[in-house]
């Protein structure tokens, strides 16, 4: 602080200095303000001779101000006041009669050529100083009203420092947020690259420079520290982000395809990978709940009749072609049902695996539920704002048609040629949208095409009862050939392989739009396939039942043969008898498993077929086609057999329903979701490279809808329609006696009663008892009913007034259409004109005052502005202002420091007001 | 340049004799259009020569090392979609007048098609042919003649950020 006082006792002297040395300073001053960018500007070290180091370029307004206090105008006279216009014109009269023009315009001459050299400005940075000016004096004459009332004895040099750091850290501060926010913004500027670089680095640099120097002492180096993990954080968020993205799986792989094949054949691929997901985490939940506790804990294999292949089985039990029907040993895995204990609970941790199974098994429904409604529900909120496509046809079709991503030639030329049919029809349209006869053509073969297929679907579903009851024959009687036991799948693979390329050639009838005849297609082909899904399910259920049946004979059998073990004679009394070998135990025949092997060898042998149709009906066609061109009568690319097309429908469906059996069947077969885990991870790859080598893209290149909904609600049916049979299994249907973890128990979900009986406190039970009362079942229903009508009806109006907005609006635009065609031109005309009027005004402003410090109006406006308030409210800013006036007088009269200077550019438009203000020379 | 590291290469290689691998001194090389509309992003594109121009310094599609990171900045995934408006206002906009006028719309329409439309199809909407005649009798770029029937400001761009 006495370096303060220092720079005060100066200003006494300050005139002749002055006017001694005034180009000499001049330099000075550059070489400091050079050295102060570089460094961090301190609040207290200063020292008086060098009094601009810090203060000339910033502080400056409120200098100036201060400068133009009616006490200390003689003293201050010299100072070179930079301030409001009309002041700086009366002190630089005041100025020139003191000291006389000696060495001034040589100083000046200088300064005006060096802002020439910063080149042009433009209009707007012009017009706004000449704006503020008008603003300034009378914040002036307010400004000494207050400071008339202050005594200047008040003046303590020891918080001057403070004071203007104040003001200047309001402002740095201010500054530092702009250029953070243009740190934050500038991806999104319209710039070049090089100039986004330099702004950047320069605000880069700023914001290093300064946000250091906000804070003080201690908390300078906490602040600059913070700002240090602040800025290691986001490159860490940014770093962590593109691993993210790195990560996504089969990205390129899939964005190759799309830039291939459209954007419909990627979203297969898409779908194939949230679902991949899906069962990633079905897998995790039922391996890491179920399947490792009971190996890790559960009673090993061979101990216990269920954990052991039977004795008849035992020598084949590691034939291949057994275990490739999921016999033998893998029938008694913990892949299966069957496998699994009904002890409570098992091992040290006493883990109540019947209870986690059957939780498992729910919360494997719930989940997907949950995923399949949430991503359902988040794609409506993206796609509900582009609802009017309707509108701008053909605005949409000229500006968005073309696929930005598309990266090879073929898919350019049917993008081409889709394009120009599709701007074809939609003139055609346009054209003749009440062609009559055209529409009743359309209509009229439309619905033959629903007849034809509606026709053929029946046939199917016949077919296929047919065989059912046929197979349920073959079933009773004994030695049956392989092709009367296997009937039923060849004829259910045989309708999926013909009926829906029947289908497409029909729907070729109603001459949709691709995208909607892919809706169509796959609506028809969900209903064949759901027709089988339905047959299998029933002849799976005519077998349970007769193995239900069953039972109770074999329940005797075992009893007595255990019976009889144990009793018979000739064995000597006194010894216990061991304990009859589990393989030798006879016991019934699990339908549970059995339904379970029925899934897994189901699953197994689609994908199987999957991947030879793949082979056969894509790769070695393409290889046909490729190689025996070049000796063969026509041409085979164009003409008959072609390459084949990438079948969306069909693959999205057999997705569907491939998840559809794995819901169902993982009840009943843990392991099955594992298998299919595999599954999908084997078949993303085989079918990328299948489409990327062997197939052809689509003849009509579409886009796909982007949100996939309609396969989200193929799927969310699907799901619907396997929870049906297992929650029928679980609530009506005996579990086996001898296998399972619900063994010995009434129906399955009493595994809960006898938890909440055994493992919780006695009221909790008596709760869930109550709850479960009917009485309280149906008004929680009915509850819900009336939730569900309520919102469903406030999501009608809500859309009923989106509706009328959306219809607002476009009256609104097209009124404004109509107005803007007569009025565009004029207004913009008019605005030109004024524009060039404030230019010539700002530049009569500026050249009226021959001031030395032209862009000081602006600064001192602004400067004013924030220092105000605090300086009226805080008392110790008040104190200091006497002294601060005395600080720019030390600087030579005519000469500012930084006046030729670019500033930091940090305020541009400042300097550039600054520069802008061409003076005559003297 | 080492975060755009990938990038570099790329622009690189359009042009191994041109583009110096030491980028510290020399800035000023431009790649030809030629090689920059036979790179795989843009060669089935029917606006690469319209794009390369709008990302040029000059317009005439030779690019700048600045220049391609512009481009690919903009058309990558990550800019924002105001961004995007900008840049494709610019694309569509053939003549730079700041208008999407009839002009406009006919080159984007034969770039679109490839030519394969019709003449009659070609033609503007009927209230939209008179000015377009004029302006093609006109034949000068003159803001007072623009056709502009759709204004940056209707579409929802700000032209002048």
């Amino acid at each position: 602080m006495a370096v303060k006082r220092q720079g005060v006792r100066e200003v006494g002297q300050g005139k002749g200095r002055n006017r001694a040395g005034m180009g000499s300073t001049y330099q000075s001053t550059h070489k400091e303000a050079d050295s102060e960018r570089k460094s961090n500007p301190p609040s207290g070290d200063r020292s008086g001779r060098r009094p601009s180091k810090k203060r000339a370029p910033r502080a400056e307004g409120a200098a100036g101000r201060r400068g133009a206090q009616p006490g200390q105008k003689e003293r201050v006279g010299g100072s070179p006041g930079p301030g409001s216009p009309r002041r700086k014109q009366a002190e630089r009269r005041r100025h020139r009669e003191e000291l006389g023009e000696q060495g001034r315009s040589s100083a000046e001459r200088t300064c005006t050529e060096r802002r020439k050299k910063d080149g042009r400005t433009s209009l707007k940075e012009q017009r706004a100083p000449s704006k503020k000016e008008k603003e300034v004096p009378r914040k002036e004459e307010t400004w000494k009203r207050l400071k008339k009332h202050r005594s200047p004895s008040l003046a303590s040099s020891a918080s001057v420092g403070e004071s203007l750091s104040e003001e200047e850290l309001a402002r740095i501060l201010e500054q530092l947020e702009d250029k953070k926010k243009l740190i934050a913004t500038v991806r999104s500027k319209p710039w070049p690259m090089a100039k986004k670089l330099t702004e950047l680095r320069e605000a880069q640099e700023f914001v290093e420079k300064y946000e250091g120097a906000l804070g003080k002492g201690k908390g300078k180096r906490l602040y600059a520290y913070r700002m240090l993990m602040a800025k290691k954080w986001v490159k860490f968020k940014r770093d962590f982000d593109n691993f993210k993205t790195q990560c996504i799986p089969w990205e390129m792989k899939i964005k190759d395809i799309e830039s291939h094949f459209g954007s419909s054949v990627a979203s297969y691929f898409i779908f194939l990978r949230w679902m991949y997901g899906v069962n990633l985490v079905l897998f995790g939940l039922i391996f890491g709940l179920v399947i490792i506790p009971e190996v890790l804990m559960g009673v090993p294999y061979g101990s216990i009749p269920r954990k052991t292949v039977p004795r008849a089985e035992e020598e084949k039990a590691m034939d291949f072609s057994v275990l490739w029907d999921f016999e033998g040993y893998i029938k008694y895995s913990a892949l299966f049902y069957g496998y699994y204990n009904n002890q409570r609970t098992i091992g040290w941790l006493r883990y109540r695996l019947p209870m986690a199974y059957f939780m498992v098994g729910v919360s494997v429904f719930g989940y997907s539920l949950m995923i399949v409604i949430r991503s359902m529900a988040s794609n409506t909120q993206g796609s509900a704002s582009e609802g009017e496509s309707a509108n701008f046809t053909f605005s949409f079709k000229m500006f968005t048609s073309w696929d930005y991503l598309i990266g090879n030639s073929e898919t350019a030329d049917n993008k081409y040629a889709s394009i120009t049919t599709s701007f074809k029809e939609s003139i055609v349209d346009e054209q003749e949208s009440n062609k009559e006869e055209n529409i009743h053509l359309t209509r009229f073969l439309r619905v033959l095409a629903n007849f034809l297929i509606i026709c053929c679907l029946c046939g199917s579903g016949y077919l296929i009862y047919f065989v059912v009851k046929r197979s349920q024959e073959f079933s009773k009687m004994q030695n049956v050939s392989w092709y009367e036991r296997n009937e039923v799948e060849i004829v259910m693979s045989l309708l999926g392989m013909f009926c829906p390329p029947l289908f497409e050639t029909i729907a070729a009838l109603e001459n949709y739009h691709p995208r909607i005849g892919l809706k169509w297609q796959l609506g028809r082909i969900f209903a064949l396939f759901l027709g089988n899904l339905y047959t299998f399910l029933l002849a799976l259920m005519d077998d349970v039942h007769l193995k239900l049946s069953n039972e109770e004979k074999i329940k005797n059998l075992t009893h007595w043969t255990l019976f009889n073990y144990y009793n018979s004679s000739g064995w000597n009394e006194s010894v216990p008898r061991p304990p009859l070998h589990p393989a030798d135990v006879p016991r019934g025949s699990c339908w549970e498993t059995a339904v379970g092997i029925e899934f897994m060898r189901l699953t197994v042998s689609d994908m199987l077929v999957t991947y030879i149709t793949i082979l056969l009906g894509d790769f070695l066609r393409a290889c046909f086609v490729r190689f025996m061109n070049y000796c063969w009568c026509w041409d085979l690319e164009a003409g008959f057999p072609s390459y084949a097309e990438f079948d969306i429908s069909g693959n999205v469906l057999g997705l569907i329903f491939n998840q559809g059996m794995i819901w169902m069947g993982s009840f009943y077969a843990p392991g099955l979701v594992g298998v299919n885990v595999l599954r999908l991870l084997t078949s993303m790859y085989f079918q990328c490279w299948a489409v990327m080598s062997s197939n052809v893209p689509h003849e009509r290149v579409f886009k796909a809808s982007r949100s996939n909904n309609f396969y989200m609600g193929l799927l969310l049916l699907v799901l619907f329609l396997s929870l049906l049979p297992v929650a029928y299994a679980i609530m009506s249907l005996p579990p086996s006696f001898d296998c399972g973890p619900f063994s010995g128990k009434n129906r399955m979900y009493d595994v809960i009663q006898e938890t909440i009986e055994n493992d919780f406190p006695t009221f909790l039970g008596k709760i869930f008892a109550f709850l479960a009362n009917p009485g309280l079942i149906i008004p929680a229903i009915l509850l819900m009913f009336l939730a569900i009508y309520y919102l469903n009806s406030v999501s009608k109006s809500l859309s009923r007034a989106n509706a009328q907005l959306r219809k607002k609006i476009q009256a609104l635009r097209e009124v404004e259409k109509s107005h803007k065609s007569v009025k565009g031109r004029t207004t913009a005309r008019d605005s030109e004109d004024t524009a060039k009027g404030n230019y010539k005004n700002a530049t009569q402003l500026q050249l009226t005052k021959e001031g030395t410090t032209p862009h000081s109006a602006s600064q001192s406006q602004t400067a004013g502005k924030k220092a105000q308030d605090p300086e009226i409210s805080s008392s110790a800013s008040r104190i200091t202002l006497p002294v601060s006036q005395h600080l720019p007088v030390s600087r030579p009269p005519g000469v500012r420091p930084d006046s030729g200077q670019p500033r930091p550019q940090t305020h541009p438009w400042r300097s550039a007001s600054g520069k802008s203000a061409p003076r005559p020379p003297h | 340049m080492g975060s755009h590291g990938g990038l570099f290469y790329r622009y690189q290689d359009l042009a191994p004799q041109l583009v110096p691998l030491d980028y510290t001194s020399c800035p000023d090389v431009k790649v030809p259009y030629e090689l920059i509309g036979s790179m795989p992003e843009l060669k089935d594109n029917p606006f690469r020569q319209r794009i390369a121009q709008v990302f040029s310094d000059d317009g005439d599609g030779h690019m700048t090392l600045d220049n391609f990171l512009d481009m690919f900045s903009v058309m990558s995934e990550m800019a924002p979609r105001d961004l995007k408006a900008y840049y494709a206002f610019k694309i569509y906009d053939f003549n730079d007048d700041g208008y999407i006028c009839a002009w406009d719309l006919e080159q984007t329409v034969t770039k679109l098609t490839r030519g394969e439309l019709s003449a009659e199809e070609h033609l503007p909407h009927p209230h939209l042919r008179a000015p377009w005649r004029s302006r093609v009798r006109g034949g000068r770029r003159d803001p007072s003649l623009h056709c502009g029937i759709w204004p940056p400001r209707v579409l929802g761009i700000n032209t002048r950020h």
